[in-house]
């Protein structure tokens, strides 16, 4: 399993995450994990991480280039920010 | 600068988008609106009598003018009521604006009277949606509104205004210059314009390099494939026609012996008459065009979707060819069959682009093969059977042939409606100039046909148009003979009245062991209801009528309605059954050509 973790950046205005989300729906674009933050000055953060071999993060990124309130999308590393490791014993 | 409500500003600023008639039904929350509309006295308005209508006509005069199309409705049942008019528009991506009356802000939330969450109902089946919280925005918004409708790939707006805003004050600057015009069709600004940079090349190709260079690489990559191809195809759709780029396509076919295959929305895209046309591809397609893309090594894809209807199943599509997809939407490339080269952008920017790399060629062999298979999807007489006499009944074939020979010799518009008749007249249809072929492609739908027709005839009063429906679809929207009737719209209507839902019918008759289920369907005496609405009709029951009862409706001044009595068990082939590859089309019942 590789997971892929997108981050999109909206406009925040009426209907603008319910679009992003209703889009990810009605593609059929599975999520794996789902964040939302008010990102300050008027922007939404969405970030998404998405399982590649279900999912491919250029499916989903093409997908959301059509959203007239998108300001950008960044394609973050698959590798989680922070690593956890099982305890040595 | 003039100070004005937000109603009045809304007017103002239509008109200053160009707008010169919008399709709508009052009702209480967009009451300030249609006040200022009185005082102001433009745009036009049209009283649709119902609110899908409203949204099929302004769709109609969208796709027939290349401008925006404007639809009104109040809040709640009136808003929902453009639900499928907005959908149908979303799906073939038509440029309209919807401006729905909202309940005061104040009320918003509490279940008011006619209150309904308009923007989030109409998420799916928009392009964009706006609520306008304050009068002062409302300019800015409708601007906006605007162009998002026409940037990029076209498709539907939402303006969602409460009644308060309407009312509020508002400063508004009137535009010195109009902009709706046909030239405005496509702005600069594309929303996810983004997707073409970086979406251009081969299949997973290399990030990082320039825009130009990429763009350019895959185009001589596009023009080498096609170049070297043994049996190239090119599959033209709607964006053909929305980019007006038919005269470019056809440039592209002759310079390089191309053969040509136009999908339901692309008809008016190439003239079927066209030496290199092979036809409509998909479910009702010619076998010619279906048998060439099952055999082509080279696909060239222009503006269009590779839809369920146009691929059959997508892994039995075209096995062998290698698939340039060329769009201006980069998310439905590689939606549905996988590219081998993508190529997103405008097509008046990227088609002129690949004729200039493309070398003549000449494909003589590809050729003896293709005529080996019958390009009219009905010869003269159906299969198997003796042919129509002209005493004997009407067949929908010969009405539908005639029609649109009709509808051809005159350089007119026709609309229609889904269902046999729709593939009959696409069949049928001979040299359709853009924008004179409108249907519901994409979600098929019913009733479409009139409403649509009258939003042609007001946008395009220069030219003759048909509004063509079958029995079953026209009772969805009949009671637009009133609107009609009174703006004195001429346009003349075709009923293929055969007493069944027909396309429902076949199906059943050949995939249901022919259980009618719920597809008989009765209605009313259509010739007494025309003349009941004030529309002239006559009703027509045998072929030798028939070329009279078309002179007449050409002849007649205003409205004119011909009821086509049908019988009822009249299938349209060719077919693609529901699930099967196009190899696997049905010429005629226990006639399958051989894969």
């Amino acid at each position: 399993m590789t997971d892929a973790l997108i981050i999109a950046r909206l406009r925040d205005r009426p209907g603008a995450l319910e679009r992003a989300l209703g889009l990810l729906r009605r593609r059929a674009l599975a999520v794996r994990q789902l964040s939302v933050d008010a990102a300050g000055d008027g922007v939404i953060e969405l970030a998404l991480r998405v399982d590649e071999t279900r999912t491919p993060r250029e499916r989903v990124r093409l997908e959301l280039l059509g959203l007239v309130d998108l300001l950008d999308i960044t394609d973050a590393a698959a590798q989680p920010a922070i690593e956890t490791r099982s305890d040595p014993e | 600068m003039n100070a004005m409500t937000a109603a009045e500003a809304l007017c103002h600023a239509l008109v200053a988008e160009g707008v010169e008639v919008i399709f709508g039904h009052p009702g209480g929350a967009i009451l300030p609106f249609y006040d200022a509309l009185h005082r102001v006295g433009a745009p036009r308005h049209v009283l649709m009598r119902h609110e899908q209508a409203a949204a099929h006509a302004a769709d109609g005069y969208a796709r027939a003018t290349g401008r925006v199309g404007v639809c009104v409705a109040t809040s709640g049942p009136g808003a929902t009521n453009l639900v499928t008019g907005l959908a149908t528009a979303q799906m073939d991506s038509v440029p309209l604006v919807a401006i729905t009356g909202q309940v005061p802000s104040a009320l918003r939330g509490q279940d008011a009277f006619q209150e309904t969450d308009i923007l989030g109902i109409t998420i799916p089946v928009t392009k964009h949606g706006f609520i306008v919280e304050r009068p002062e925005d409302l300019p800015a918004i409708v601007r906006e509104a605007f162009r998002i409708a026409r940037s990029g790939r076209p498709g539907p707006v939402l303006i969602d205004i409460p009644k308060d805003v309407q009312n509020g004050p508002c400063p508004f600057e009137p535009a010195s210059a109009a902009t709706n015009g046909a030239g405005a069709r496509i702005a600069p600004w594309l929303p996810g314009h983004q997707a073409s940079r970086g979406a251009s090349g081969a299949n997973g190709g290399r990030q990082g390099v320039g825009d130009t260079l990429r763009d350019a690489a895959a185009l001589d990559a596009a023009a080498k494939l096609l170049n070297e191809a043994e049996r190239p195809v090119i599959m033209a759709g709607r964006g053909v026609v929305v980019a007006g780029m038919a005269e470019v396509l056809r440039a592209l076919a002759e310079r390089a012996d191309l053969p040509v295959v136009t999908t339901l929305l692309g008809l008016d895209a190439f003239p079927a008459t066209h030496p290199l046309a092979l036809g409509m591809p998909g479910m009702h397609g010619t076998v010619r065009a279906c048998r060439a893309i099952q055999r082509a090594d080279v696909i060239l894809g222009l503006g269009l979707r590779f839809d369920d209807r146009v691929t059959g199943p997508a892994a039995r599509f075209a096995p062998g060819a290698k698939i340039i997809h060329m769009d201006i939407d980069a998310a439905v490339i590689g939606r549905t069959v996988k590219p081998a080269l993508r190529i997103v952008g405008d097509l008046r920017e990227t088609l002129p682009a690949l004729l200039e790399r493309i070398a003549p060629a000449d494909h003589a062999a590809w050729w003896a093969e293709l005529r080996e298979w019958p390009r009219e999807a009905a010869p003269a007489a159906s299969p198997g059977s003796a042919g129509p006499t002209a005493a004997g009944p009407l067949t929908a074939r010969e009405a539908a042939r005639a029609l649109a020979a009709r509808i051809a010799a005159s350089g007119g518009i026709v609309a229609t409606d889904v269902g046999q008749h729709q593939m009959l007249i696409a069949q049928e249809l001979r040299d359709a100039a853009p924008g004179s072929h409108l249907t519901s492609g994409g979600l098929g739908t019913m009733g479409y046909a009139l409403p649509a027709a009258l939003g042609a005839a007001l946008g395009r009063p220069d030219k003759p148009v048909w509004a063509v429906a079958g029995d079953g679809g026209f009772q969805m929207t009949l009671q637009e003979l009133a609107t009609v009737v009174q703006e004195r719209v001429p346009i003349r209507i075709a009923v293929l009245n055969n007493g069944y839902l027909g396309m429902v019918r076949q199906w059943q008759e050949l995939f249901y062991e022919r259980r009618y289920s719920a597809s008989e369907i009765t209605g009313p005496d259509f010739t007494m209801l025309a003349r009941a609405y004030g529309v002239p009709a006559r009703r027509v029951r045998r072929l030798d009528e028939l070329d009279e009862a078309l002179d007449w409706a050409e002849r007649v001044h205003g409205p004119a309605l011909l009821d086509l009595r049908l019988p009822a068990e009249e299938n349209v082939f060719p077919m693609v059954p529901p699930g099967a590859s196009l190899d696997e089309i049905i010429v005629a019942p226990d006639a399958e050509v051989a894969a």
